[in-house]
């Protein structure tokens, strides 16, 4: 019962463990930042939407957090990949290659009404 | 991936816990993400509060973000069914009066069908506190044909289930699918068979006799000492006796160096090797056992209680069938497999004794039946009983809910501002109906928990009503599948009468209701008087069953017996068999009698084999020596008979039509003499005069002569209260004094019989101390005893007609007032307008008796189906009596009368000035 939320909370998912193991402990902010620098603000975040998936991921295990300081000298929480999350990235990086190239593959593919 | 989810469960449960802390941590992140947030901004050029407004608008709104992330913390469906539930007990505790009247409506609805069902789980369902109940058989036989004699020539015991003692080891030898292959017969018929002497106390129990293998073949390890085993059945070996846990409790106070103590049964000496646990009762609920002892030839200490002296060839006898087996599946054998096997074994058993000339299919088949809840004989006589009153709950609870049902009605119609208002402002009709049903749930879940209370003391009340299930060690201590069936019901209830005004409720036009004040009413009351008239129809049942019952009851207690009942004392000798026996057993009788007679307080004394309205008769073929037989065609003559001292018809008060009474020459002269009464004159003799006459029974009980008539008296009760009386002979004890097993004395007291009965005592224990007095009661309690079920039924159906006419009632009272309160407009318009206050009273009235008739006539010809079933219950009345059933209306329209004149007085006193003030 995947519905479109879903499939974006998915990616999202995704694209934030990846940001927790390219930069190390960040909090949600810093989270929110780099994604739409990688994403050359193509994509922007909601940042709300941001921190129900956190609690997810955190709930499944995949990150932990702890209360540090940002910054701005200001109470903050950081975020770190677990080394089940990083595991679970691996599987999911793969996953999503899988499915990006079988997906180009199938739409560069001559169509019949060309 | 699983194991993912099930942790992020685990976490999202742990998150249904209210916590501030973790609020409070979730509005410091997001607070830091805004200001580091606004402090991009405003490096980005922005003035500090736009920094902060296109902060908080990025963040997609404060709220809104922090309500995604408590859904996703917690589990949302059940913290709205929280949500739901704390709505509903604020709902319910703003209104107590309401709470309190449907709480109680269902703790007494489910508790009395909670109470019924415990009793009928405790005797149908549950199976026997033993290991794997559900592998056990029991054998019986089927096939009715007359086998040859050297087959079976005697049977003791139950229809179908008694077998030749040597089957017990050659079934088992053989290769079959049973484990262990166990015997067990009782040593009486009642719970008084065998005398047993405790340090000089005589008194009386009733025990069985099992073979070695009972207790380890039912898996059953006694709490102290040790079971029956091989080494207790070699000849030679001393008797050994296991107590049960009750009577282990009754003579010994639970008296753990009981092992090894010394007792005697019927005068031989046993010795107590161990106590069975406290759950097990045997396998026979009818006949629990208050000790076991070894299967072997006891002298005195016969299978069935068999008095004859010729019970020690029981054992070695092989065409005599008295043996009960009961046996154990082998793991992975269907009882179907286990059966051919055996069948085929006991077939060439039989067939081996036959003569050479029989037929081979004659011979019967054995049976196995399941075993797991013990033998069926309680069960078939309690199951149609149990189940008609489990239905009669069925039908109070059913009245209960209805009630109920027409309360949230009201109380809806009530809130229906409100629930339009929650429409209006986009609640789902679905969540309102959800809402609402929680309410009703809750509310029988709470009347659930109390009726459970009120199943406690019910079920245990019903347990001593009933005298055959009072001396039972029944337990009806609500286990898991009462309590299942309690909570099943509750929720059953409580979606049951919770729904109809749920969607009643919901079923709104949004703008109407919210901009209507008072004034509309007009389909409104349809279902509540439809519930109201169902719960009439209901009540017309169960008033007319507790009418049927009642005189039913009535009918066998004032009845004529034939006999005087008052001041009359009964009770019975049984001298051991190894010190009395012959003319000693006799002499004994006589000398008790002499010895009762000249007591002070007693009238007259006698004695019977058998005691009036015990139940038990005597059965036998008869023929006369007339030469004029019957002429009503009849092949076979069968009669009643007794066997009776000197002086029975006139202690008894039974009337003598001719002839005369048996006197003390007739008994110890022995002669062959007998008194019979009008109902087998009238068979046997008609037209004639029978005194004179002589007769001979079946072969059984033949004396060397036949028996000669000396008088005729007039019919009364023997074994029964119910069906007329049968041709009955009373012959003289010392004419058949060997089938007498023990002897029963009726003692005519001037007073009360209770005082005479110390004397008595002492009396008999000048005779013989080592002889108890058996069971000792007046005529009139006796009566009592044997009325248990008859009396079941009547007070129960009284109970459940009183409880449904006060449910009605307040169903009743309650719609009423509502109509009034709601009508109070209308009233105050027609006495404006000159209507008297009587036509008001009557209008009001008139509802009611339009809702009481309509019930009636739904509910009459239900009544009068429904009483077919209880035909066999009732006596002296027709299942459709009419004047039963115009009494049941009488007091229906009474009751409903009484509860409707309240609101009805209210309506007629309403101030048309105020009334119309009000709108």
């Amino acid at each position: 019962m995947k519905d479109k939320n879903d499939v974006w909370q998915g990616t999202l998912a995704l694209m934030v463990m990846k940001t927790l193991d390219m930069m190390g402990p960040q909090h949600g902010y810093g989270i929110a930042r780099r994604i739409e620098q990688i994403s050359e603000d193509l994509l922007s975040v909601n940042h709300g939407t941001l921190y129900p998936v956190l609690l997810k991921l955190e709930q499944e295990g995949s990150i932990a957090s702890d209360w540090g300081i940002s910054e701005n000298n200001r109470k903050a929480r950081f975020y770190h990949l677990t080394e089940e999350g990083r595991r679970e990235l691996r599987t999911e990086q793969l996953h999503w290659e899988t499915t990006t190239s079988i997906m180009a593959r199938f739409l560069s593919a001559p169509g019949g009404n060309q | 991936m699983n194991r993912k989810a099930l942790r992020r469960f685990w976490s999202r449960l742990n998150g249904l816990l209210p916590s501030r802390r973790r609020d409070q941590d979730l509005a410091d992140e997001l607070e830091s993400h805004i200001e580091l947030l606004t402090e991009d901004n405003i490096r980005g050029g922005m003035s500090p509060a736009d920094a902060r407004r296109a902060a908080l608008l990025k963040l997609g709104g404060l709220e809104s973000v922090k309500e995604s992330y408590r859904d996703q913390r917690g589990l949302p469906a059940v913290e709205s069914l929280f949500q739901d539930l704390r709505y509903a007990f604020r709902g319910m505790r703003r209104r107590p009066g309401f709470t309190i009247t449907a709480v109680t409506c269902l703790a007494l609805g489910i508790g009395a069908t909670t109470a019924l069902f415990s009793v009928l789980n405790a005797v149908l369902i549950r199976r026997l506190p033993v290991a794997q109940p559900e592998q056990l058989v029991q054998l019986r036989f089927q096939g009715d044909a007359k086998l040859p004699k050297t087959v079976r020539r005697s049977t003791s015991g139950f229809n179908r289930s008694s077998f030749p003692h040597y089957m017990l080891q050659e079934l088992q030898d053989g290769d079959s699918g049973i484990s262990e292959l166990f015997a067990f017969v009782p040593l009486n018929f009642d719970r008084h068979g065998v005398t047993v002497n405790i340090d000089g106390t005589p008194s009386t129990a009733g025990g069985e006799m099992v073979s070695a293998n009972y207790f380890r073949g039912l898996g059953v390890a006694p709490v102290i000492g040790r079971a029956i085993a091989e080494e207790d059945l070699k000849p030679g070996s001393p008797n050994v006796a296991v107590l049960s846990y009750g009577y282990w409790t009754r003579q010994f106070g639970r008296d753990r160096s009981i092992i090894g103590h010394r007792i005697s049964l019927n005068g031989q000496p046993f010795v107590i090797i161990g106590v069975a646990p406290q759950e097990f009762f045997g396998v026979n609920a009818a006949l629990p056992p208050d000790f076991w002892v070894p299967l072997r030839d006891v002298p005195g200490l016969a299978p069935w209680g068999n008095s004859s002296p010729k019970a020690g060839a029981m054992f070695s006898d092989r065409a005599w069938w008295w043996c009960m087996l009961m046996g154990r599946l082998k793991p992975g054998v269907t009882a179907q497999r286990a059966q051919l096997q055996l069948d085929t074994r006991f077939r060439q058993l039989l067939a081996a004794a036959a003569p050479a000339d029989f037929k081979p299919e004659i011979l019967p088949h054995v049976e196995l039946t399941d075993a797991g809840k013990g033998l069926d004989n309680l069960r078939n006589r309690l199951s149609q009983p149990l189940k008609l009153l489990l239905a009669a709950t069925g039908l109070v609870l059913l009245i209960a809910c209805a009630n109920v049902a027409t309360l949230l009605l009201a109380r809806a119609t009530a809130r229906q501002r409100e629930t339009s208002v929650r429409l209006a402002l986009g609640a789902m009709r679905g969540r309102l109906i959800r809402q609402y049903v929680t309410e009703s749930v809750l509310l029988a879940l709470v009347g659930g928990g109390l009726g459970v209370l009120v199943a406690y003391w019910g079920s245990h009340g019903l347990v001593l009503l009933d005298q055959d299930t009072r001396g039972l060690s029944l337990d009806v201590q609500p286990d898991g599948t009462v309590l299942g069936f309690c909570l099943g019901l509750s929720l059953l209830t409580g979606i049951l009468f919770g729904l109809a005004p749920a969607f009643r409720a919901t079923r709104t036009n949004v703008s109407t209701r919210i901009q209507e004040g008072v004034t509309m009413h007009i389909s409104r009351l349809s279902l509540g008087s439809a519930l109201v008239a169902g719960q009439v129809a209901l009540s017309v049942l169960l008033l007319f069953g507790a009418g049927l019952f009642l005189r039913t009851l009535g009918n066998l207690e004032s009845q004529d017996l034939g006999f005087r009942r008052e001041n009359l004392l009964v009770f019975a000798l049984n001298p051991p068999r190894t010190a009395y026996t012959g003319d000693r057993r006799v002499e004994f009788y006589h000398r008790a009698l002499e010895a009762i007679q000249p007591l002070p307080g007693v009238e007259s004394a006698t004695s019977s084999g058998l005691a009036l309205l015990s139940g038990w008769t005597n059965n036998s073929d008869a023929s006369t020596d007339s030469a004029a037989q019957p002429t009503s065609g009849k092949a076979s003559n069968t009669v009643s008979w007794n066997t009776v001292g000197p002086n029975f018809f006139h202690t008894m008060g039974m009337n003598l039509i001719q002839g005369r009474d048996l006197d003390w020459t007739d008994i110890r002269l022995a002669r062959k003499v007998a008194v019979v009464n009008a109902a087998l004159a009238r068979q046997m003799f008609p037209n004639r005069n029978p005194v004179g006459h002589r007769f001979s029974m079946s072969e059984e009980y033949n004396p060397s002569e036949a028996i000669e008539i000396i008088g005729v008296v007039g019919d009364a009760k023997y074994a029964s209260l119910r069906g007329k009386a049968e041709p009955t002979a009373y012959i003289s004890y010392t004419a058949i004094p060997e089938s007498v097993s023990k002897m029963h004395y009726e003692v005519r007291t001037a007073a009360d019989p209770a005082a005479v009965l110390t004397a008595i005592r002492t009396a008999m224990r000048g005779i013989d101390p080592a002889v108890p007095l058996v069971d000792p009661k007046t005529q009139t309690e006796m009566l009592r005893e044997g009325l248990g079920e008859e009396r079941l039924f009547a007070v129960l159906c009284t109970v459940f007609g009183s409880l449904a006419m006060i449910l009605v009632a307040v169903g009743l009272y309650g719609t009423l007032a509502y109509t009034v309160t709601r009508r109070t407009n209308e009233i105050g318009i027609r006495m404006a307008l000159g209507a008297p206050r009587t036509h008001v009273l009557w209008m009001v009235l008139r509802e009611s008796l339009l809702l009481i008739g309509a019930g009636a006539l739904v509910g009459l010809p239900a009544a009068l189906m429904a009483s077919r079933l209880v035909e066999n219950q009732v006596y002296g009345v027709k299942p459709g009596d009419p004047v039963t059933l115009a009494a049941a209306l009488s007091v229906l329209l009474l009751v409903g009368a009484t509860a409707s004149f309240l609101p009805a007085r209210r309506a007629a006193q309403i101030d048309p000035q105020v009334a119309l003030r009000n709108e």
